[in-house]
């Protein structure tokens, strides 16, 4: 059975170099967490937050703590032996939820770090990556595969500028299947070289238009930095932190460029309604609501941004004003499940 | 379980791509299945993962692009899990959801010990410290390790090495000759042998320190 354990003010619960295999939870009291940042050799200090489990990823795996944890005022924790807490998440699915997206999260950021120190920064947006690793393939000669990638290509994304491009590459492959011989094409990076260059496109499909700013080839970290911000923001919004998520957002949009996926962008803009109408920001969120609509063409996010105001107007018991909202989305053409969703409410509140 | 649809996929069929969205994942009832990754212009295999393995879970863990692409290996039948079963399938299989909270942790650890590494200024001291770290992967702690007996790292290469701390493997390959010649390391075909552990350890961490004084002033 999981313990209740005190720890008085000034001591020290676990040291760096320790190899435990207790797991505490918060409960009352101030723990401070620190440790070395690896790649700056800077101290940092981390103050858990009530409910938050520390000691985790290491007793998890018998590894050394790596980190020392600190009573700062006099402290209740609950601790649980490795295998009392699997027994005890074994139960609790929502628990196991939030660990595996702290954990995917903090990976994700190191991965980044990681891939910064490698010169690997060039994180294309996946249309792009996914249409790289076809030309892969078609430069090996792996026909087959790069047939598959490409038809996944235009699958995923029929409507950006390469989508010709793709098209004409599985003709290409699909010959080269046939009589062993493969027409040439250009290489997509050259393609956006000479699209930053101004210069002709001189492949056999006239339609390559890669949509990017000289701006961002320059700083190929932009896009990298800029998917980052997007990917923290949502780790944040997921675990309820409006706040950071706000921020995070923020920084996104002011970094963004023409070479980050629309999609990407769209997600994050739904996001931030989400986050403004979590932390409470009726009046901005219904502002930027209402710029997204008037800007965006896309029917399914329009009404996903109308049901967030009609829920603003329900939080602020305007209900005729709610009902308007419901009303447009009702008259939104596709007729989908969001119309039949806003029909309901409509009949709920008469 | 429910939604549950089963793929065959032929040999060399792609089963997901790198950069894809990835909203299902798989158990592989029959056959095997490689991990590939593109590096440095060349294909590289991660893994090769046999029934009952899952595999494609983590970008739904991460709501995240594929990290790498999986093709089969051999004629491979695979159970097809949509997106919203995953947490399902978590609350009915709590081990395997604990062996995930494992491999994250790991991985965790392992990126936070190469982000040491690469960290280190001199590429002597990234090549030192990379040693280190396959010694550390051994279960022994370089710290406290008092004997003078060799420590053996078995199926490492050079190439290995440079890989994990980034360099080239010209430049990986120097310091380790370098080191051999010494009589600090010992090498064969497929093995490094760490001669004087507490040697290096000491190096290393001497190399730490005079950078992060340097990195204050």
């Amino acid at each position: 059975m999981p313990v209740e354990r005190k720890f008085t003010s000034g001591s020290i619960i676990y040291f760096d170099h320790e190899i435990g295999d207790s797991i505490y939870v918060l409960k009352s009291g101030r723990v401070d967490i620190s440790y070395i940042q690896p790649e700056s050799g800077e101290k940092i200090v981390k103050t858990i937050s009530i409910g938050e489990f520390f000691g985790l990823k290491s007793a998890i795996i018998g590894h050394t703590r790596d980190e020392v944890a600190e009573a700062i005022t006099d402290v209740v924790t609950i601790e649980f032996k490795v295998q009392e807490f699997e027994n005890y998440v074994a139960t609790n699915v929502e628990l196991l939820k939030r660990l595996l997206r702290v954990l995917s999260n903090q990976l994700r950021n190191l991965g980044i770090k990681v891939n910064n120190y490698l010169g690997n920064n060039i994180l294309y947006p996946p249309n792009i990556g996914l249409f790289k690793i076809g030309e892969y393939y078609l430069n090996n000669k792996q026909y087959k595969q790069a047939i598959q990638v490409y038809k996944r290509y235009l699958e995923q994304y029929p409507d950006t500028n390469i989508a010709g491009e793709a098209k004409y590459r599985i003709e290409i492959a699909e010959e080269a299947l046939r009589t062993g011989f493969l027409k040439s094409y250009k290489p997509i990076d050259e393609m956006i070289k000479s699209e930053i260059s101004g210069e002709e496109l001189l492949t056999v499909t006239q339609n390559v238009d890669i949509k990017t700013s000289k701006e961002n080839i320059h700083s190929p970290l932009g896009i990298r930095e800029c998917m980052d911000k997007f990917y923290k923001a949502k780790g944040f919004f997921t675990g309820k932190d409006y706040t950071n998520a706000k921020k995070m957002l923020e920084e996104f949009f002011s970094s963004i460029s023409q070479n980050v996926n629309p999609e990407m962008v769209d997600e994050a803009n739904m996001l931030y309604f989400q986050v403004l109408f979590n932390l409470k920001e009726f009046e901005k969120c219904a502002q930027e609501i209402s710029e997204f609509i008037k800007t965006s063409k896309k029917p399914i996010l329009i009404k996903q941004a109308l049901f967030i105001l009609a829920d603003i107007y329900k939080e602020l018991k305007k209900t005729e004003l709610e009902k308007n909202i419901l009303q447009k989305i009702v008259m939104l053409a596709p007729i989908d499940e969001l119309s039949k969703k806003a029909k309901e409410r409509l009949g709920l509140l008469g | 379980m429910p939604d549950v649809l089963e793929k065959t996929y032929n040999p060399g069929d792609i089963i997901f791509c790198e950069y894809e969205k990835g909203d299902e994942f798989y158990i592989i009832k029959e056959g095997k299945v490689r991990i590939t990754k593109i590096q440095d212009n060349k294909e590289k295999t991660l893994d090769i993962l046999e029934p009952p393995a899952i595999f494609g879970e983590m970008a739904i863990i991460e709501d995240a692009p594929r990290s790498a692409t999986t093709i089969a290996e051999t004629t491979v039948k695979v159970a097809v899990f949509k997106k919203h079963n995953f947490y399902e399938l978590l609350a009915t299989n709590p081990k395997w959801a604990l062996s995930l909270i494992k491999i994250l942790s790991k991985r965790i650890f392992d990126a936070s010990r190469r982000l040491q590494i690469l960290s280190l200024k001199e590429n002597e001291a990234k090549v030192l410290d990379t040693i280190l770290m396959l010694v550390e992967w051994k279960g022994i702690v370089p710290a406290t390790y008092q004997d003078n007996k060799p420590i053996e790292l078995e199926n490492t290469t050079v190439e290995d090495i440079a890989h994990w701390c980034g360099l080239d493997v010209k430049e990986c390959e120097k310091y380790v000759v370098r080191y051999v010649n010494m009589g600090r390391l010992e090498r064969t075909a497929n093995k490094i042998i760490v001669k004087n552990l507490p040697d290096i350890y000491r190096l290393v961490k001497n190399k730490r320190k005079i950078q992060a004084s340097e990195m204050e002033s």
